[in-house]
């Protein structure tokens, strides 16, 4: 155990995205500014009024254990990006919303089903099946802002050398009744997703899974791995506003922001870049951007969003966007964000519309959700 | 460890909205603190947040059709949605937790108040563990049939002075635990 103070690192990222099965892949498409938005026949056909959505093609799996399969893919390739046999000690954290979408709709269609065997908990009990582990884990029932509240968890375990290394990440399912929920919550947007845009009217939906190996930074030095990123802190608060809309001025927001960069140590003028949460809802984006130039000022650095390539992907979004965050840091760019075309003028908040070479050191990921939840994770380029 | 309060209720509601709203009285001493409602976290632990509601919505929406679903519902489809709506009530504006799960997912919501205690962002954390209605329950709710019970909360406030005798470990999430349970006694 290293103490309170060690230095926590990602050394393996995986990924299942919309546009690719891995997080490189899913990279390359991003940064050439595809979107995985299409028009759903099966959900036209069900009468679903926004059919419009991004979901994984590529990738097969018993529907009742998708969210599961999922979860373990990004693992697995996790792991061996990382290069790493996980040691007896560690620990499985994981985020999603609810768990198997698909087993609560047909269970209330009158399916024979258990439902308790296929919540969140069920993500990362697949996943240490998969691995025979035997650590402790956490299942983070923390919707949109899951994937950064579980590799927080896992900083926080790494830090108190309670366990040797780590699996977090986040994995969602495509939900047939968050589609629905959505729609009727009047989210959804009318043609396509466009953060931060002048025009936006609304999200759409995604799937996927990111899974991410933590270790001490000491421990990865010693075993001879190159760490992607160093993990910092996590900022958290809670609006205790409304069941789904933001505080309209963003200081919910920005008291994570502010969080994170207080338990770090660094300035606002450090941070290199925002991964935005950026959902393209009206009132969600114009709170972001209220706490993004209330906490930067006049220097708000890069901004970016990907919801308008990979829809929202909810429990999994915040670890799909780390996973970008880190092959940003890798290309030392930032990715374009697909969907904004014309800035509002009134938010002040211009995001990337091409792939944008910078220096980025100091990345910000931020994730809030339904409930008031807000998070901002702190990374940073690897420097010894 | 010491707790500094703690609550107990069974609430009889099938869907996850009512349970959280009967349960406020019954959990409001946990939240009679002094000090910044910014340096607090709220942390709740379930094995089935959202379970009743995500299937209830998603019948309705079966029976009415998925353009005229309700949407009152939907938000508490979410497991989180009642640690919100607590969060609401109270005014808590600090971290906010949901864990989902069984025994693992107690003893990591204690872990995660200790840390958060432990790295000073917060004065006080309260922790509610709540159990809403099982599947039967809310199978028995959506055939019109009200079997009674199926709910109940406990929970309890932790502050540094209890932290300072233990340490931030699972050892002490544990232990903290166990002296729930022995306080709040059997039911």
């Amino acid at each position: 155990m290293n103490g309170a103070a060690a230095r926590v690192v990602i050394t393996g990222s995986g990924a299942v995205t919309p546009l690719g099965v891995s997080a490189a892949a899913t990279w390359a498409r991003l940064a050439v500014g595809d979107s995985a938005v299409r028009e759903w026949p099966d959900l036209l056909a069900a009468g679903y009024r926004c059919a419009r959505a991004c979901r994984i093609e590529a990738f097969t799996a018993e529907p009742l254990r998708r969210g599961r399969a999922l979860a373990v893919a990004a693992a697995e390739q996790a792991v061996e990006t990382a290069g790493i046999h996980l040691p007896e000690r560690s620990g499985v954290f994981i985020g999603s919303t609810l768990g198997e979408s698909e087993a609560f709709e047909r269970a209330a269609e009158g399916a024979d089903i258990d439902v308790a065997g296929f919540g969140v908990a069920s993500f990362g009990d697949g996943i240490r099946a998969r691995f025979g582990l035997r650590g402790p884990g956490q299942s983070m029932a923390t919707a949109c802002a899951a994937g950064n509240y579980a590799v927080g968890a896992a900083l926080a375990a790494l830090r108190a050398g309670r366990i040797d290394a780590a699996l977090a990440g986040g994995a969602e399912p495509f939900s047939r009744l968050s589609m629905v929920g959505f729609s009727r919550s009047r989210a959804m947007a009318a043609d396509t997703c466009r953060p931060f845009d002048a025009q936006r009217s609304g999200m759409l939906l995604g799937e996927g899974a990111a899974m991410f190996v933590l270790e001490r930074a000491d421990d990865a030095l010693r075993r001879g791995a190159v760490p992607l990123a160093e993990v910092l802190s996590l900022g958290l608060s809670c609006d205790a506003h409304h069941p789904t809309a933001p505080r309209p001025d963003g200081s919910g927001m920005r008291a994570a922001m502010q969080s994170a960069l207080h338990a770090a140590g660094v300035s606002p003028d450090q941070v290199d870049w925002v991964n935005a949460h950026g959902t393209g809802t009206r009132a969600s984006d114009a709170a972001e951007a209220l706490a993004l130039r209330d906490l930067f000022g006049a220097a708000v650095p890069h901004v970016s969003g990907s919801k308008g390539a990979l829809g929202h992907a909810l429990g999994a979004a915040a670890a799909i966007e780390l996973a970008i965050c880190l092959e940003a840091l890798r290309a030392q760019a930032v990715p374009p964000t697909a969907g904004h075309d014309t800035p509002e003028a009134a938010a002040g908040v211009a995001c990337t519309r091409a792939l944008t070479p910078a220096r980025l050191r100091w990345v910000m990921n931020n994730a809030f959700a339904f409930g008031g939840l807000n998070s901002a994770l702190l990374v940073r380029a690897w420097a010894a | 460890m010491e707790i500094a309060a703690h609550c107990s209720a069974s609430i009889d509601a099938a869907l996850e909205r009512e349970a959280v709203e009967a349960a406020f009285a019954a959990l409001a001493p946990l939240f009679e603190f002094e000090g910044s409602r910014e340096r607090a976290a709220l942390v709740v632990v379930s094995s089935n947040a959202g379970s009743a509601t995500s299937m209830r919505f998603w019948a309705d929406a079966l029976r009415t059709g998925v353009a005229l679903a309700s949407p009152e519902l939907f938000p508490w489809c979410l497991a989180n949605a009642p640690c919100g709506a607590i969060a609401r009530r109270f005014g808590i504006t600090g971290p906010n937790f949901t864990c989902l799960g069984e025994a693992e997912a107690l003893a990591g919501a204690l872990q995660a108040a200790a840390d958060e205690l432990a790295a000073a962002r917060v004065e006080v954390a309260v922790v509610v563990a709540f159990e809403f209605a099982d599947t039967v329950h809310a199978r028995a709710d959506m055939l019109g049939l009200r079997i009674g019970g199926g709910g109940r909360a406990r929970g309890l406030r932790l502050e540094p002075a209890a932290l300072a005798s233990a340490g931030p470990s699972l050892r002490a999430a544990i232990s903290a635990l166990s002296e729930l349970l022995r306080a709040l006694g059997p039911g």
